[in-house]
């Protein structure tokens, strides 16, 4: 170590670092979560995408709402 | 000369359990409660415990759809709840956050010490992910999501953060009050994410009709419209929602291997309930040929 002003900044910016990856541990095992599902579905834009293609060809009844619709998602 | 009585003064409790009680408009639907009772119990959970559990869970769903509700100028269905001083209301919501607080800090007093701190976690990931996500909600404009792609992108991860976390942490705590096995608890946590998410789109999807006096709010119909340069044919609305029950059923049942049987049976039969059987549409691989979704 020199003490010279770059190399203090940096150590000061590789101390910050550490601290928000242990002050942020919940951030991290939630990005795993959905690391986890995101290789079980497709992204949605995906699915869109197929609607758009598959919609005119197959069509769709129209009593698709087959749940109780419970209004209350959030 | 005629007095106007005062209404009457209702006790903390009391005014709390109109509106998070089982039977009330903002209360989770007694038929999700009772799958996840089932869910905690059947994997080995204490009755009483799994029951703790499901109570502070439902109350923090109610406290977080009064704060939706509020925060979207929505009806809230509970006509004392509707007379009482916006303060209030808000104040209600935050009061029966801590209540749930409350109830998971003596549930996991009652686990072994290990247990009680992964719930914990796991309760602190999925409440700060539904902050995160009404917050993003709150304040992203949607005209400034800019192309198609940008707009679906942050409407599912929106339906993550919001109900699909709620959803992860209801099935994922019932298992882990249950058992310290981390597969089936990350399974559970899994499946409730994908179970959340697809209530958001449905919920979104029905409730469109409503969503005019929201034109700022992103929903699933207007990300797609993004999509579309002629905008959404409301015939086309049925397709979008089988394709992506399709998907999503697929998925949910490649995740609920993990558990038990009887444990599947009981969230086959709650995403059933949800939403129907599952649909039967042929949806293209990754190779683009065409497959069948088996139904349930």
């Amino acid at each position: 170590m020199d003490g010279s002003p770059q190399q203090d900044a940096g150590t000061l910016k590789e101390v910050a670092i550490a601290e928000t990856v242990v002050a942020t541990p919940t951030e991290h095992s939630w990005t795993r979560v959905q690391a986890q599902v995101s290789r079980a579905v497709p992204r949605l834009r995906a699915i869109a995408t197929q609607a758009i293609l598959l919609g005119p060809i197959i069509g769709a009844s129209t009593d698709f709402w087959g749940g109780g619709g419970s209004g209350r998602g959030c | 000369m005629s007095v106007v009585p005062a209404p009457p003064v209702i006790d903390f409790h009391a005014a709390l359990a109109r509106w998070t009680d089982s039977s009330a408009t903002l209360a989770p639907p007694t038929v999700w409660l009772t799958a996840l009772q089932q869910l905690g119990v059947t994997l080995g959970g204490a009755e009483s415990l799994v029951e703790r559990f499901v109570q502070a869970w439902s109350r923090l769903y109610s406290a977080t759809l009064l704060l939706d509700h509020l925060q979207d100028d929505d009806e809230l269905g509970d006509a004392w709840l509707a007379t009482q001083p916006e303060a209030l209301q808000y104040h209600l919501a935050f009061s029966a956050y801590a209540l749930a607080n409350r109830d998971l800090a003596e549930l996991a007093s009652a686990l072994p010490p290990t247990r009680g701190l992964q719930l914990h976690e796991l309760w602190s990931t999925t409440v700060l992910q539904m902050a995160i996500g009404q917050y993003r909600d709150l304040s992203l404009p949607v005209a400034s999501l800019g192309d198609a792609q940008q707009a679906l992108d942050a409407y599912e991860e929106l339906a993550a953060q919001k109900t699909g976390a709620a959803f992860a942490l209801a099935l994922g705590g019932c298992v882990q009050v249950a058992t310290d096995d981390v597969v089936q608890i990350d399974a559970a946590v899994n499946v409730g994410l994908l179970l959340g998410m697809l209530l958001q789109y449905y919920d979104d999807l029905l409730d469109r009709g409503s969503q005019a006096a929201q034109p700022g709010t992103l929903t699933l119909a207007r990300a797609w419209a993004a999509q579309l340069a002629t905008g959404v044919d409301e015939h086309s609305i049925p397709m979008l929602w089988i394709l992506i029950y399709g998907h999503y059923h697929r998925g949910l049942n490649a995740i609920l291997v993990a558990l038990p049987d009887a444990a599947q049976a009981i969230i086959r039969e709650l995403v059933q309930t949800m939403f129907g059987p599952a649909p039967d549409v042929p949806i293209a691989s990754s190779t683009g040929e065409a497959v069948s979704v088996q139904p349930a």
